[in-house]
């Protein structure tokens, strides 16, 4: 395999009219949307199935941590202005994602929270003050002064339901149009019966009032409603002001000096428009841009869900996040980064599969709904006969005592802030699923090179006096200009890129044996010694890599490798938490050497993508929890099948998207710092599961005994939801240490 | 007892201010950042 990297001329071009008509009859466009309110997981479910049954909408992903939806689209039917009315029908507020109205918005929506909860623990509190004197006098208290108590009562509770109450009504409204009852269906009907039952008995002037429990059930609802709110406000801060300083998002800018096309890597944040960039294979296309090789194969599979790779014409638009899976590319960028950011953040953020811990949420809140109005319709029946006064409030209590929200918030809450915290770590969460795996892992296989260690020029030998050595690491730098690989990379890092170096034409590079290319009119080979036609007495050294021009040998390199500043702290944490072992392609010696090093007792050399996932079944089958972490150069990480995958930094992007876990960090300690806290995750979920379905079994036959009153249930409603809020808080991790530095 | 009808309204009345007045320092901004106004005393900077 060589491909050719200079630009080909027009009339070169291959031109392939089938191609362009294929890719335009299967045409979908991809809009980021952000969605502001969305309160639990719940509604994320919801809008996906809201929007899926819409013609035209191919795909869409709502991410209740990040607030965003991805929606993919055919353009012939359907536009991004359109897609946010129908968002906004469904009864959210929907805009295009990174907007500068965000801000003002969320502002707004703060002093929304405020003003709602404020007002409404005002009323309730003022309402207590009229009712507590009735419940404590009772009977000794002198008729005509009842009335007078109970319809102030009814003043202070109108601005709590009239206005504060409102979001409940508005979500209420939007499950009832999907047909779906869901928390606001729950609290408005506990609001609803409360209040009618308290009228009745108004007007009546017969009985007990509920308006105490209606406005302290609200008011500490909003109350928790407003945490919850605050604290993915604040998750969304931690992404975004990590996603802006990951600088590890360079690309390759050419340009022309001289006729000789020289290439830079410039971080994407400084690319303006019109630049020519060069995308080599299994990196992703930095902005959008437009095609300047004459074909492109381009994986798109995590902007529209589209499994084959696209293939691209000259001339046509790529987007930024694609992957290029073919040959290395030539660009021409036609947008800046601020403007393509947003897909670069939604690719990052995927969770397809849903972890088992959410999908229970899901189910929880989809099944106990009906199940509660069941317990509540047959308490009412069954203290019928007791008096409708008896019946009335043990049903009201049961409604509200078990109104589905902690149990719903429990597992997505903490998810939520676990992608915060992560990232806050220096780790990318892909996959939700990935956690509760990782929180078990107890088998760790460690790719070698790029990941615990990074190869390096040991010692040069020049072969002729007239070259400086300077000059031929310039010339291997920029031999490897176009090639994906850790050695390239090495090279491409030190000084030499940004010599004089830079103009090589006529690139060709063959995996596994060299590379060559015209520099200032003399034909550079550099590789294996078979490559660059050494002589067999000194091919034998493995570990030489030589550079030849027409004339002979100009220099031999001895490569080698060095571990990773923390590799060996990485290495010595993770064999207090199970077994760690050495995968690698690279020959058994080498790999045996690095393990020594590093104290691991196992390692394998010399695999095959094959024989690794094979050696990841084995201990599957053992009963192991296995964690592959590796750079994906050689497709370790998508072919190991291991039950967690974190790529490390500077893994190719195309693994890095692929993993479930990717390394925004330099420091190999995020991996350890992660695992530390997806436990920690875990474990929260589990106690809010426990707490929130042990409260209910508890709550839930108290209130039909009716030893527990509405007022009593209202808060320890809302004490149940706070419980898990604060368990949730618990977590930290916006404020952790970790990408800091 | 009978000033009750005469202060029960009258608390009817003062919630009414009290929420009047928090409804206008909340859409002034005033709860937005609570910690500025503190940190405000160390700042170098006293203009």
């Amino acid at each position: 395999m060589s491909e050719s990297i200079a630009p080909s001329t027009p009339e070169v071009a291959l031109a392939r009219p089938g191609a362009a008509e294929e890719c335009a009859g299967a045409s979908t466009e991809t809009s980021v949307i952000d969605v502001l309110d969305m309160h639990c997981a719940a509604c994320a479910v919801l809008i996906e199935d809201g929007l899926r049954t819409v013609s035209g909408v191919t795909q869409v992903r709502v991410h209740y941590a990040t607030q965003r939806a991805r929606v993919a689209f055919d353009p012939a039917l359907l536009s991004a202005t359109k897609l946010l009315a129908l968002i906004e029908r469904l009864g959210y507020t929907a805009n295009v994602a990174d907007s500068l109205d965000r801000k003002a918005i969320v502002r707004a929506q703060r002093r929304r929270h405020i003003w709602g909860f404020g007002l409404a623990a005002f009323c309730a509190m003022q309402v207590m003050m009229v009712t507590v004197p009735r419940f404590i006098a009772g009977a000794d208290m002198e008729p005509e002064f009842a009335p007078l108590l109970d319809w102030a009562a009814f003043a202070l509770v109108l601005p709590v339901l009239g206005w504060s109450a409102r979001p409940f009504y508005r979500g209420a409204m939007r499950e009832f149009k999907l047909r779906r009852l869901g928390m606001d269906s729950a609290i408005v009907l506990g609001i609803v019966t409360a209040f009618a039952g308290s009228m009745w008995h108004l007007l009546a002037a017969t009985g007990v009032l509920y308006f105490d429990s209606v406005a302290m059930f609200v008011a500490l609802l909003l109350g928790v409603r407003w945490l919850e709110w605050e604290q993915r406000e604040r998750n969304y801060e931690v992404i975004q002001s990590t996603n802006t300083n990951e600088d590890d998002t360079v690309a390759t800018r050419v340009t022309l000096v001289d006729g000789f096309e020289r290439s830079e890597q410039v971080n994407v944040s400084r690319l303006a428009i019109g630049d020519r960039l060069w995308v080599r294979t299994g990196e992703a296309i930095p902005v959008d841009g437009t095609l300047e090789s004459d074909t492109a194969l381009c994986d798109e599979s995590l902007l529209t869900g589209e499994s084959s790779a696209v293939l691209h014409v000259r001339g046509e638009t790529l987007v930024a996040g694609a992957i290029n899976s073919g040959a290395m590319l030539t660009m021409r960028t036609t947008a800046t980064a601020e403007s393509s950011t947003s897909r670069r953040l939604t690719m990052l953020a995927d969770d397809a599969v849903k972890p088992g811990a959410l999908a229970l949420a899901d189910v929880v809140a989809r099944y106990f709904m009906p199940a509660m109005l069941l317990v509540a319709s047959a308490t009412f029946f069954a203290m019928l006969p007791q008096g409708v006064n008896i019946a009335v409030e043990r049903a009201i209590a049961v409604l509200i005592i078990s109104c589905p929200c902690a149990l719903a918030l429990a597992a997505p809450a903490a998810y939520a802030r676990a992608f915060a915290g992560l990232l806050n770590r220096g780790l990318v969460l892909r996959r939700a699923v990935a956690l509760e795996r990782l929180a078990k892992a107890d088998a760790f296989l460690l790719d070698k090179t790029g990941t615990l260690s990074t190869p390096s020029v040991v010692a040069v030998e020049m072969l002729r006096p007239e070259l400086r050595e300077y000059d031929a690491l310039s010339i291997v730098a920029a031999l490897e200009g176009a090639a994906n690989h850790p050695l390239a990379a090495a090279l491409r890092q030190g000084d030499f890129s940004t010599a004089q170096t830079g103009n090589a034409r006529d690139l060709e590079w063959t995996p596994g044996a060299g590379v060559s290319g015209v520099i200032d009119g003399t034909r550079y080979r550099f590789g294996r010694a078979d490559f660059v036609g050494a002589r067999a007495e000194e091919a034998r050294d493995d570990a030489l890599l030589w550079l030849a021009d027409e004339r002979g040998l100009i220099c031999s390199l001895r490569m080698g490798e060095t571990p990773r500043e923390d590799a060996q702290s990485l290495v010595d944490a993770l064999k207090r938490r199970g077994s760690v072992e050495i995968l690698s392609g690279d020959d058994q010696t080498k790999a045996a050497h690095m393990a020594s090093r590093l104290n691991i007792a196992h390692s394998l050399g010399g695999h095959t993508p094959e024989q690794k996932a094979m050696r990841v079944q084995q201990l599957q089958r053992e009963g192991r929890v296995t964690v592959m972490i590796g750079d994906g150069v050689n497709d370790a990480i998508s072919l190991a099948g291991a039950d967690v995958s974190i790529a490390v930094r500077g893994a190719t992007d195309a693994a890095r998207s692929r993993a479930d876990l990717a390394c925004v960090s330099d420091s190999l300690r995020a991996i350890n710092d992660g695992i530390d806290y997806a436990r920690r995750v875990v474990s929260v979920v589990r106690l809010n599961f426990a707490w929130a379905i042990g409260y209910n079994l508890v709550a839930i036959p108290f209130a039909v005994a009716g030893i527990v009153n509405p007022l009593i249930a209202s808060v320890g409603m809302a004490l149940s939801s706070a419980v898990v809020m604060l368990n949730v808080m618990r977590l930290g991790g916006a404020n952790g240490s970790g990408l800091k530095h | 007892m009978e000033s009750l009808f005469i202060l029960i309204p009258l608390a009817l009345v003062l919630a009414v201010i009290i929420g009047a007045a928090f409804w206008w320092s909340t859409s002034s901004g005033q709860f937005e950042d609570l910690e500025a106004a503190g940190k405000s005393i160390v700042d170098d900077d006293d203009r």
